[in-house]
């Protein structure tokens, strides 16, 4: 989910959004499938904090625009030098179009955005969508170029490892579990996720 | 209390079997309430004295004579013989180890698929359940969706959204084979919203969706974007999906055009909405070389699925239906952090 719409719920979802959802995506397998040099506190602060999307929350938004943790030099992906790059351009692209996109908002739409959160919807995207369609069009096209250049530029790279299959990795619990009670072993984090939260006869089929 | 029992009670009821409703009754101390749950919300009764009121009585009665369609009975579930579940096991090895099946109807074919089993959420919503099906007619391995989609103006019906994708040739998309709202009008469809408006008009900050009890069946079976066989397939897995996502903006000028409430409308692409890592499928030579569907020719190294949140953006660029979105939001927080279920 995009950092925006999870700034603040009364932006209106575009497909700019779901283009920024795929970085999140490979963020999240990244995380918690590919072994790194990611610390594992690294981890868990990107898959309690960063991926998580209670209203209103900023911390998505800044580790889009600080690049905490994957532009520093010390992020490595160890034999997978591609994959690393393909996060890090994705990263840097997003932020930039993240960027524009408060600026403008800040100084035009902000107000167009608060009145058309009262009036009907269809008419108020008509009106808008004269004057601004083909703006978004090619905003949102030539964002597209640049992320799928940059994965046709890492697939195309010739030394991605080829036995590096999906490898399940450490995840701490939430700093705020361990604070509040003890929470035991990762193991016993793990048996409680595994209980309250996944139905075993659910988990075969998530399609 | 007495309400999260009632409510875990109608949970496992209504996931563990296939219904469209059910009733409940409550008896405390000298006083009853009848309690109706369906997909949208549950309807609880004044209390009943029966010692001194017959209402109680008289709905044992009618319960007794009712059909069993009525009584929240699922008609287009049914049962298989012996021998097509042979037959089915065969076929789509991920049924070997069940042991209770049930034939499913949709557009007038039968799949059997295996007995649901019971969830752990709250009886009302969409309650997607995917399984793998065998295809009786055409003897393959299908992936059916049974779902309780929203009846709103501004959704579409999933089968409608894939028909309109593939008429654009858009790739990267499965192969989408039947779909239909299925059963009866009266009873596949849920209620209480109609009761509400009924009895509480001016509740506005009750909101309850109606939802319509639908399939859609789908040729094209990938591997989950979490079990890659390595990070080359996963990065192109990815890829894959945000070209086939593109497509519908990228060619201009494409209009989607949808008829829905016999009215058409054009618009000027499709937004997903619900990008995430579960709705992203592999799908490489190993997937396609099971299944010889000329289709796949069009998916190259991975599929975007689950369509169903979709919505069309009218020419500004913008979602049609914003007030729906937030509660969206708030159900793919939850699927992002617990990555393994699916809240519908």
């Amino acid at each position: 989910m995009a950092a925006e719409l999870v700034r603040s719920c009364s932006t209106p979802q575009t497909c700019a959004h779901d283009l920024e959802s795929f970085f999140w995506v490979l963020l999240w397998i990244v995380t918690t499938q590919v072994e790194s040099n990611m610390m594992e506190m690294t981890r868990s602060s990107i898959f309690h904090d960063v991926m998580n999307c209670a209203q209103g929350s900023m911390v998505k938004a800044l580790f889009l625009k600080t690049a905490d943790g994957l532009a520093e030099e010390g992020f490595e992906i160890p034999g997978n030098p591609n994959l690393r790059r393909l996060l890090r351009e994705l990263q840097t692209t997003l932020a930039s179009a993240y960027r524009e996109r408060i600026n403008m908002s800040s100084s035009s739409v902000t107000k167009e955005n608060m009145e058309s959160g009262v009036t009907d919807s269809k008419s108020d995207g008509k009106e808008s969508g004269d004057r601004k369609s083909p703006q978004f069009l090619s905003e949102f096209k030539e964002l597209y170029k640049k992320l799928s250049l940059h994965f046709s530029e890492a697939l195309a790279g010739t030394d991605w490892p080829s036995d590096d299959k999906a490898n399940p990795q450490d995840i701490a619990p939430p700093a705020d579990a361990t604070r509040g009670k003890v929470c035991g072993s990762k193991r016993a984090w793990d048996a409680s996720l595994t209980n309250t939260t996944r139905p075993s006869s659910n988990k075969r089929f998530r399609y | 209390m007495v309400l999260g029992q009632l409510t875990a009670y109608a949970t496992a009821v209504m996931g563990a079997q296939y219904r469209t409703h059910m009733f409940m009754v409550l008896i405390v101390k000298d006083y009853a309430r009848l309690i109706r749950w369906d997909r949208s919300g549950v309807v609880v009764t004044e209390p009943i004295r029966f010692n001194e009121q017959r209402h109680l009585y008289d709905f044992f009665i009618r319960y007794n004579t009712a059909e069993p369609n009525v009584r929240g009975h699922d008609s287009t579930v049914g049962e298989p013989t012996d021998a097509e579940v042979k037959h089915a096991k065969t076929i789509v090895p991920e049924l070997i180890k069940e042991t209770s099946f049930v034939t499913l109807t949709v557009s007038g074919r039968r799949f059997i698929t295996h007995s649901p089993s019971s969830q752990l959420y709250v009886p009302v919503g969409r309650w997607t359940r995917a399984s793998f099906a065998f295809d009786i007619d055409d003897e393959c391995r299908v992936l059916l969706k049974d779902s309780w989609r929203v009846l709103l103006e501004d959704i579409h019906a999933e089968g409608d959204i894939y028909s309109e994708l593939h008429k654009h040739g858009v790739p990267n998309i499965p192969r989408c084979l039947f779909y239909g709202d299925i059963g009866h009008d009266d009873y596949h469809r849920s209620r209480t919203q109609d009761v509400k408006e009924q009895y509480f008009p001016d509740q506005h900050y009750w909101r309850l969706t109606p939802h319509r009890h639908y399939r859609i069946v789908l040729g094209t079976i990938g591997t989950p974007l979490k079990n890659f066989r390595n990070t080359k397939e996963m990065a192109k897995a990815i890829s894959a999906a945000l070209k086939g996502k593109t497509t519908i903006f990228s060619a201009e000028p494409v209009l989607i055009h949808i008829i829905a409430h016999e009215v058409a409308h054009n618009y000027a692409g499709i937004l997903h909405r619900d990008i995430s890592p579960g709705n992203i499928l592999i799908f490489g030579a190993d997937e396609s070389r099971d299944c010889k569907d000329p289709h796949n020719s069009t998916i190259d190294g991975g599929m975007l699925i689950d369509w169903d949140l979709s919505k069309p953006l009218c020419s500004g660029g913008q979602s049609t239906a914003r007030q729906h979105a937030r509660t969206v939001r708030q159900l793919r927080e939850a699927v992002y952090l617990t990555p393994d279920i699916s809240f519908y």
